[in-house]
């Protein structure tokens, strides 16, 4: 059981099977008021990586 | 403060076709005619969800032996419970698993008894190698989180490289190689089931050679066995604190084997809330916490971590429920596992084994 909290559990609650991982960061940019969605690209990209090596989530 | 139990451990059934020589279930089986109803566990469900509970694992026996498991899957999922199915896959044929994933399913735990036919049958006591390496294709064609365990013991790590070839062909997200663990049945057959010292070390060495090549495809899962510990192990993430466990009567337990220990009053679901029995019942109480605790847990600064080990292990092996796990090489009694370890030799000679008795 994996506990999640903050934008870690916002970015799970925002993965359904539909969204590309492109909408999600356009998602949080704006609900972020972010200027540059390069660093939030980063992380999420990195924070769905290290949940697939878990195999919790899956993406492309 | 106590904190809510996160998951739901239903043995929804002591009944099974497979007779497996390390089975964890206790020696006094529940039998069919005292298991509790499909509408019985449904609200047991609906409690356990109320109480805070996040997962549901519906195991047995053999769960796929009860002809509701449909509706109890369907029960967990209205209840809002993430829904595990832990199974043999004996008895499930290709229709009914496609409708158990329509009911809700989640996740499925195929487990496995070894890699080949013949060792396969001889460790379960019974015919379903094949049966099951066909059931996992089926299940991977469908939408369901899927894990393949396999318990690893002396009979059957010296091939564990095949092994592990063989579960990445069935292709799961997740796989378990769980050593067997001397509760039950495998107490009995402890002897001829604990590994070698080499044996241990080769098994650690190809998990680790599998997970580098699976990384990102098979997550794997395995923990050295507490026997080859240095400490024991979070048994059931301590006692009375995230886990509860309902047997097919009913009975709620702090822990699989908990039945074991002397003096134990369990509650039951027919007669008490799920909140009384979690917050209330003295089985939950007894070693709730650390008040409970001995030297040399009581100071010892692992004392929150792994409180104490399992309770179960320390009274079969010392008679005292409330002892430190000998399993921990801090505790008085632990020559009883440095024995028992020197017991692990290769075998010179073919090994018999007392196999798990039908439910009845």
């Amino acid at each position: 059981m994996i506990g999640l909290q903050g934008t870690g559990q916002t970015i799970v609650e925002l993965c359904d099977g539909r969204r590309t991982v492109q909408e999600i960061v356009a998602t949080l940019t704006e609900r972020y008021n972010a200027a540059d969605p390069t660093r939030i690209t980063e992380d999420v990209y990195a924070f769905l990586a290290s949940l697939q090596q878990k195999r919790i989530v899956d993406f492309e | 403060m106590i904190a809510n139990p996160l998951a739901l451990i239903a043995e929804i059934t002591h009944r099974c076709p497979l007779h497996c020589v390390y089975c964890s279930n206790p020696l006094r089986l529940v039998t069919a005619k005292a298991e509790l109803s499909t509408e019985e566990w449904v609200r047991v469900f609906r409690e356990a969800a109320g109480l805070g509970v996040l997962h549901l694992h519906l195991t047995g026996g053999e769960p796929a032996a009860r002809t509701d498991l449909e509706d109890l899957i369907a029960g967990g999922r209205r209840a809002g419970l993430y829904t595990n199915l832990i199974t043999s896959g004996m008895g499930l044929s290709e229709p009914r698993l496609a409708r158990l994933v329509e009911a809700g399913l989640d996740h499925i735990q195929l487990s496995f008894q070894d890699s080949k036919d013949g060792p396969a049958r001889w460790i379960a006591g019974a015919k379903g190698h094949a049966y099951k390496a066909v059931l996992a294709q089926k299940i991977r064609q469908l939408r369901v989180a899927f894990t393949v365990n396999l318990v690893v013991h002396r009979q059957n790590l010296d091939h564990i490289e095949e092994m592990l070839d063989f579960i990445e062909q069935l292709q799961p997200e997740r796989v378990e190689i769980a050593h067997a663990q001397y509760y039950g049945w495998a107490l009995k057959n402890r002897d001829t089931l604990i590994p070698t010292p080499q044996q241990l070390e080769n098994c650690l060495r190809a998990v680790e050679a599998a997970q580098l090549r699976l990384a990102g495809k098979v997550r794997i899962d395995c923990v050295v066995p507490d026997y080859y510990a240095r400490y024991p192990k979070a048994c059931m993430g301590g006692w009375g604190r995230r886990l509860m466990l309902i047997d097919p009567s009913g009975q709620a337990l702090p822990c699989h084997a908990a039945g074991v220990i002397p003096g134990m009053k369990f509650a039951n679901v027919r007669e008490h809330s799920l909140e009384w029995i979690w917050r209330e019942s003295e089985a939950f109480q007894r070693f709730r916490g650390t008040d409970w605790m001995p030297e040399p847990c009581r100071s010892c600064e692992r004392s929150v971590d792994d409180f104490g080990g399992c309770r179960c292990q320390a009274f079969l092996l010392t008679g005292d429920a409330a002892a430190t796990d000998p399993v921990c090489s801090l505790s008085p009694d632990h020559h009883l596992i440095e024995t028992a370890r020197l017991s692990a030799k290769p075998d010179s000679a073919p090994v018999s084994w007392l196999y798990r008795i039908n439910a009845g």
